[in-house]
């Protein structure tokens, strides 16, 4: 590939980020997800066989994990990562969708408010276990 | 076999009621080679001389014959009518090409098929100082990449099949694509850099989904999917190195004076 003939990157070209971070993001909750469900259902399991632990998930343990800074990081970027990739899909569905293609800035602000709105919602919730 | 088929053909409506119909033509099945096109022609010969629909060299060569033959982008010359029918069905639909405006019955306008392909600057530009002749092997890597889209005859099967192509009037579609392709990858062309930001928008290339539609109706069996994919490698490719390289700037910079 001759550089000098290579496209220079064109900042805020609409298409190329929202293609590129669904794909980062994609990548990053395969990690993340599986993260979440090793140590959602799966990490007392030695435990459970060696009969120090009763039941796989237990709330004490869920609360002491979701207070530390590790997992603080975990649940606030899979709550995060999750909206954007759920919401970023949603909109290229409904802009292939000729009435909303037509008011595509609503579509996209309606959607940001309600990925806002979601986030907030669910950062309170794990806030509980922090403050 | 069959003796008779009914050609279901959807027209343009009259003066007085524009909407388009369905007509059917009862049509003769004359040999197992008869062609979906030998019935139009046949079916203009014998049963209705205003029937309107495009052909030229009848061997798949030329790709005029584009229509949509029950429910799939095909050529009219190259679909053999005892493929379309079965034990459950006499009968074949054959509409217009898809995301194309009709003139009549199955002629359509390409003239947005075309203003799409040019968009792209599908013309070989060598640059003022291009070593005559350039020597591309016919093993060579490069040839071997550009080859199958090379044979694009730009019937439009693609375009009309394409998901996108209907929502969004502006895309640019997969036919002016593998054009872009074919030149963005030839080391004789230096129109590269405008080719590629005119296919970095929304309009262009990040709206593709890959579906693999116009990949499945291409005559020529052109893999347009892989091209486009492979234009998107580059563009990210292109961006990533904009991007580090910009950043490298900045660390020199900050650098302190001698």
């Amino acid at each position: 590939m001759d550089p000098s003939t290579a496209a220079p990157p064109s900042v805020g070209a609409s298409g190329f980020w929202q293609w590129f971070l669904q794909r980062v993001s994609g990548l990053l909750l395969i990690a993340l997800v599986g993260v979440h469900m090793w140590m959602g259902h799966f990490s007392g399991l030695a435990d459970v066989i060696a009969g120090s632990q009763e039941e796989l998930v237990l709330y004490d343990i869920v609360e002491r994990r979701l207070a530390q800074g590790l997992f603080i990081f975990v649940d606030f970027s899979l709550l995060a990562l999750v909206l954007y990739h759920g919401l970023s899909g949603l909109r290229s569905v409904l802009l292939e969708w000729g009435p909303a293609a037509r008011r595509g800035d609503q579509v996209s602000i309606g959607l940001l408010l309600l990925g806002v709105v979601t986030f907030a919602y669910g950062a309170k919730v794990l806030l509980v276990f922090i403050l | 076999m069959m003796d008779e088929f009914i050609l279901t053909v959807m027209r343009t409506g009259s003066d007085d009621d524009p909407d388009p119909e369905w007509h059917d033509f009862k049509v003769p099945i004359i040999s197992e080679s008869m062609s979906v096109l030998d019935a139009l022609i046949w079916s203009r010969a014998n049963s209705d001389d205003t029937l309107a629909f495009r052909c030229a060299c009848r061997v798949g060569m030329c790709g005029t014959c584009g229509v949509v033959i029950n429910g799939r982008e095909k050529l009219a010359c190259k679909t053999l009518i005892a493929n379309q029918l079965n034990s459950s069905t006499n009968a074949i639909r054959v509409e217009p090409l898809r995301h194309l405006t009709v003139v009549r019955d199955l002629v359509t306008d390409p003239g947005d098929f075309y203003r799409r392909l040019t968009a792209v600057i599908p013309n070989l530009s060598p640059g003022e100082e291009a070593n005559e002749p350039a020597i591309i092997t016919p093993d060579s890597k490069e040839r071997l990449t550009i080859a199958p889209h090379r044979e694009c005859i730009y019937c439009g099967l693609c375009y009309s099949a394409c998901s996108m192509a209907g929502p969004d009037r502006e895309f640019l579609g997969p036919a002016a694509f593998n054009r872009a392709f074919t030149l963005v990858e030839d080391s004789r062309d230096q129109a590269a850099g405008e080719r590629l930001a005119v296919m970095d928008g929304r309009k262009g290339i990040w709206s593709c989904r890959a579906i693999f539609e116009c990949t499945a109706v291409c005559p020529k069996g052109i893999p347009i999917t892989l091209a486009v994919q492979r234009l998107k490698r580059r563009l990210l490719v292109d961006k990533l190195k904009g991007i580090f390289r910009f950043g490298r700037r900045r660390r020199v910079r900050q650098t302190p004076s001698k």
